[in-house]
């Protein structure tokens, strides 16, 4: 049942974030807010719910959008998991902490994204390419953080106690 | 590490790779995709077409003070665009006798196409890969080619029954086979990840006369482009340090950030060309 709920989620996000997440772009970039949710999530609910949340979400995007499923699975499954097991030693109503994560997650998940899906096709010299891409996003994922963290918060605390 | 993580990471990985080899040059969407598929895109669509609704509505009062002096614009362009229309029609007429005098065949007959409205964009911003409202519902398969009125957007990479996945020129590292429109150089058109332009074109031939501002379209040799569509402007030339060829940066006619409507020609070139000795000899 707790899995449904979390499918259900996970699916109304990545349809938010593929269709109303384009009409908030500012400067050409969008929030990836798939990834914020993963963080977010796994921050409250611990590794093992982040893993799940991270594979399904990195599924629906490799699927759909993808050139080859795997990519984004690794990537958002990592992210998930480490974040759950950072969280185990964090204080879970430090707003600061769920937003660093995110901003390293963002760091770290474009860097993956980059090298498995562009260097390894052959583009191997360095270029300003993942700069352009990268630091726009970085500033408009980490303010978004603050908004995604405290819904998840909000939701988190009405829905179930402390987790979902 | 703890040996636990361990196997996490390792069963992941395994996982994503295997992943990916299956999906590796795969046909169509496994069943699973395409339920979902099913179930997903009417929302994403209502979603569209909702906030479309909602903009245009914020859009006509907006809107109202400039109509005066846009209608009287528009006036002057519509004469102007019907005596272009009528010398294009006199043209036209021209050429069609030449072509009976001639005895060619008609070379750009008029494709079948499908209107298709963009309904999911790539969540990231690192591609410009999209979902279309269209499968093969209403006969669509794969690489069959997506257009809109500025140029040649991509083709379609997979099809679920009722939705298809565009993959654009930009993205895709399978190159377009191009000519330069003003000359008849050849080359091929693909994506490039440096940043200066989306795409880049790559000719062999040294003395290839290529210029800044070009028009590129897509050549005669493509096996799944049909001839003519607009790629791009050349904005600037350069040569690969590493294998001394040459190349041109080539900027997209489509802008693909504000992609609503496409158009899909809904034949597929690849059998037409096959079938077709002269185009496979010159491949």
């Amino acid at each position: 049942m707790k899995y449904i709920i979390y499918t259900v989620i996970s699916t109304l996000i990545f349809i938010f974030q593929t269709t109303l997440c384009q009409y908030i772009e500012i400067a050409g970039v969008i929030p990836n807010i798939m990834l914020l949710f993963i963080v977010s999530f796994a921050f409250f609910n611990g590794e093992s719910e982040g893993l799940f949340i991270g594979v399904l979400m990195g599924l629906m995007h490799d699927s759909f959008f993808g050139h080859l499923i795997g990519v984004n699975i690794f990537l958002y499954g990592a992210v998930g998991y480490c974040v759950g097991c950072i969280s185990l030693y964090s204080n879970k109503d430090n707003i600061a902490v769920p937003v660093i994560l995110s901003f390293i997650a963002t760091v770290l998940y474009d860097i993956g994204f980059y090298i498995l899906n562009i260097v390894l096709k052959g583009y191997t010299s360095p270029n300003a390419y993942i700069l352009i891409n990268l630091l726009p996003e970085l500033v408009y994922n980490t303010i978004a953080a603050f908004a995604v963290y405290a819904a998840v918060y909000t939701i988190g605390n009405r829905a179930v106690g402390h987790k979902f | 590490m703890k040996r636990r993580h361990k196997i996490v990471f390792i069963i992941l990985t395994a996982a994503s790779l295997g992943l990916a080899g299956f999906s590796y040059n795969r046909k169509s969407p496994t069943i699973i995709e395409n339920a979902y598929g099913y179930a997903v895109t009417p929302i994403q669509s209502l979603n569209v077409r909702a906030s479309e609704k909602l903009k245009s509505f914020i859009n006509y009062f907006r809107g109202i003070a400039s109509l005066n002096g846009e209608n009287t614009r528009l006036k002057e362009e519509l004469l102007e665009t019907r005596a272009e229309l009528n010398r294009l029609k006199l043209t036209e007429s021209e050429n069609l006798q030449l072509e009976a005098i001639v005895g060619i065949q008609q070379k750009y007959s008029n494709y079948p196409t499908t209107g298709a409205r963009v309904i999911a964009k790539d969540p990231g911003n690192w591609f410009d890969s999209f979902i279309i409202d269209k499968g093969t519902n209403y006969g669509l398969k794969k690489n069959m080619v997506v257009m809109n009125e500025d140029g040649l957007v991509g083709k379609i990479s997979e099809c679920g029954y009722n939705y298809s996945k565009v993959i654009s020129i930009i993205d895709d590292t399978d190159a377009v086979s191009a000519e330069s429109l003003r000359t008849g150089d050849i080359g091929y058109v693909s994506a490039d990840f440096t940043g200066e332009a989306k795409c880049r074109m790559q000719y062999s031939d040294t003395n290839a006369d290529i210029l800044e501002g070009d028009e590129i379209v897509t050549s005669h040799l493509s096996e799944v482009f049909p001839p003519g569509i607009s790629i791009g402007h050349v904005i600037s030339l350069d040569t690969d340090d590493k294998n001394d060829m040459q190349y041109a940066m080539v900027e997209p006619s489509v802008d693909f950030s504000k992609l609503k409507y496409v158009i899909v020609l809904s034949a597929s070139f690849e059998n037409e060309l096959t079938e077709n000795p002269d185009a496979s000899e010159e491949q």
